[in-house]
């Protein structure tokens, strides 16, 4: 997750010092002091789902999936994490309001000392539901909208919902609970991104996540309607237009992109181009903190039946299940080779990805896009779309490091 | 004499949120034992087989799947303990007894294929 804002704004966040190792530049209230050790959580706490998006990564459906996790199972589990250290969990599903003891899940996370967040299709999200949640201790709400209401609701695959979203939305804003956007961009909806920008900051949202398109569930069945490079490329820059303008226009809005980390060294490219060295040295700086691609390191899932994930996106592959031993047994154990060879894959990253200028601030983006295309993990994402030149760093990256390519090496 | 493991259960039931899963061990070496990496999805052990290859080629020289649901599974501990929920099999109680330590170990099975802990439709069909 790459905070376009804090990077090309300076905008601070609660997020700065888990992200970025940057807590005692932020002004904000920080979730943690010091730079992420343990993995933020997603707990997908049920298959159901009340919609049912073209690009759902958990191919969630009405029917759900027999012996999801119980509500003893679940407050365990949180507890499991709590021990671990995990900063955040992250419910999400399916949809995680069709559970009903969402709220008690929260209140034991919270309790526990694990900051709890929801991500929702937000439909079900009424006033009270958005209250009684935000008594049990919910700090954020993210809403999946993608697109303008035709759009939106053609990808849901349900008449209404970017209507019922936005009501979510509202909902969660009257109560005082931090409400943000979920966008996942393909060919299908870019047109409607600066659209969504502009109508939810009227609604009052001022934080916006982009994602870029993984390849799990559902989301491989429309890898061909996936973004081009070039397209990528423009609706990123048009991304960090957007935000600045934004900015200079005195609405403080927090922009984020998740899933594809070609984004940081486009990032340091634009800076550079468009702001100047230093900042693009200053971004590089904090892209170099935040540590690039977290799968298998800052980033876990937990599914509905407990099996443990690379990342929520990589459903396909579980290295274990909590019902079998702790979350943390399984996190740590570096026995796996799959789960050491992550953890160390600039050994092992092949193809343009190997001699990348930018490797230290990417680590070879999606794995799992990797395997997808080319059945190999460690071979290289098929949709960065940094030019050659970028990545042989005779760009931007020959300026912020002060040299030549060959000092960029 | 040794302290025996008492080893409860409770983790019965379906492991696949989609389809089949299947647990998957490899060999890196001839002399070596299996290692459990964990499950892959897939609906038959050839294509089980497949997607363990791509992610454990480059590292193992044998590859064995196991379908989830069909594995037993005695654990020392499971999630929640006593309040998850599993249904124990008939013959839950039954002790085992080591040759080379004294006393009875507490088993319960834990894991039990789907169709022994829950029989029903949806656990039928994530096999």
């Amino acid at each position: 997750m790459i905070s376009v804002s804090k990077l090309l704004c300076g905008l601070d966040a609660e997020s700065d010092g888990l992200r970025y190792d940057a807590a005692d530049g932020s002004e904000k209230p920080q979730i943690t002091d010091d730079k992420q050790r343990r993995p933020v959580v997603v707990w997908n706490t049920t298959k159901r789902c009340n919609l049912y998006c073209e690009h759902c990564y958990a191919a969630a459906d009405q029917a759900g999936a027999p012996n999801e996790l119980s509500t003893a199972e679940g407050k365990a589990l949180i507890d499991d994490l709590a021990e671990f250290g995990v900063p955040v969990i992250l419910f999400s599903g399916g949809e995680p309001l069709v559970r009903e003891d969402l709220p008690e899940l929260v209140s034991h996370a919270a309790d526990a000392g694990v900051r709890p967040v929801l991500s929702t299709n937000g439909t079900l999200l009424t006033r009270d539901r958005a209250r009684e949640l935000k008594e049990a201790g919910l700090k954020y709400a993210g809403v999946s909208v993608d697109g303008l209401p035709e759009r939106n609701d053609r990808i849901r695959g349900e008449e209404g919902a970017f209507d019922a979203a936005v009501r979510g939305i509202e909902a969660c804003l009257d109560v005082g609970l931090k409400t943000g956007l979920r966008y996942t961009i393909t060919e299908h909806n870019v047109e409607d991104l600066a659209g969504v920008v502009d109508l939810l900051v009227d609604v009052g949202v001022d934080r916006f996540c982009f994602y870029h398109l993984d390849y799990g569930g559902r989301g491989a069945d429309i890898s061909d309607v996936d973004l081009s490079p070039e397209a990528t490329r423009r609706a990123v820059a048009d991304l960090c237009d957007l935000t600045r303008e934004y900015h200079e226009e005195g609405e403080e809005i927090e922009t984020l992109l998740v899933g594809n980390y070609a984004d940081a060294g486009h990032l340091v490219e634009y800076a550079d181009r468009e702001m100047g060295t230093d900042r693009a040295r200053l971004i590089y700086r904090y892209l170099e903190r935040n540590g690039g691609d977290p799968t298998g390191e800052r980033v876990a899932d937990v599914d509905p039946v407990g099996n443990v994930h690379l990342t929520q996106f990589w459903q396909g592959y579980s290295p274990g299940n909590v019902r079998d031993r702790s979350f943390g047994a399984i996190w740590s154990d570096e026995s796996n080779p799959l789960l050491s060879g992550l953890r160390n894959r600039e050994d092992r990253l092949s193809g343009r990805c190997a001699d990348c200028a930018y490797q230290s601030i990417c680590r070879g983006g999606s794995r799992l896009r990797a395997l997808a295309a080319h059945d190999d993990p460690f071979a290289p994402d098929p949709k960065c779309y940094l030019t050659e030149a970028e990545r042989d760093g005779n760009a931007a990256l020959s300026r912020v490091r002060g040299g030549s390519a060959a000092d960029a090496d | 004499m040794v302290e025996k493991t008492d080893r409860t259960g409770g983790s019965g039931g379906a492991r696949s949120v989609d389809g089949r899963r299947f647990e998957v061990f490899v060999r890196e070496e001839e002399t070596d034992p299996l290692r459990h990496v964990g499950t892959v999805a897939a609906p038959t052990p050839d294509a089980a087989h497949e997607e363990a290859s791509k992610l454990f080629a480059w590292y193992a020289r044998d590859v064995w799947v196991c379908p989830a649901d069909e594995t037993h599974r005695y654990s020392a501990e499971s999630l929640a303990g006593d309040e998850a929920g599993g249904e124990a099999p008939a013959d839950a109680d039954e002790p085992r007894v080591y040759k080379e330590t004294e006393g009875t170990p507490t088993v319960s099975c834990g894991g039990a294929p789907a169709a022994d802990a829950a029989d029903n439709d949806d656990a039928e069909g994530s096999r």
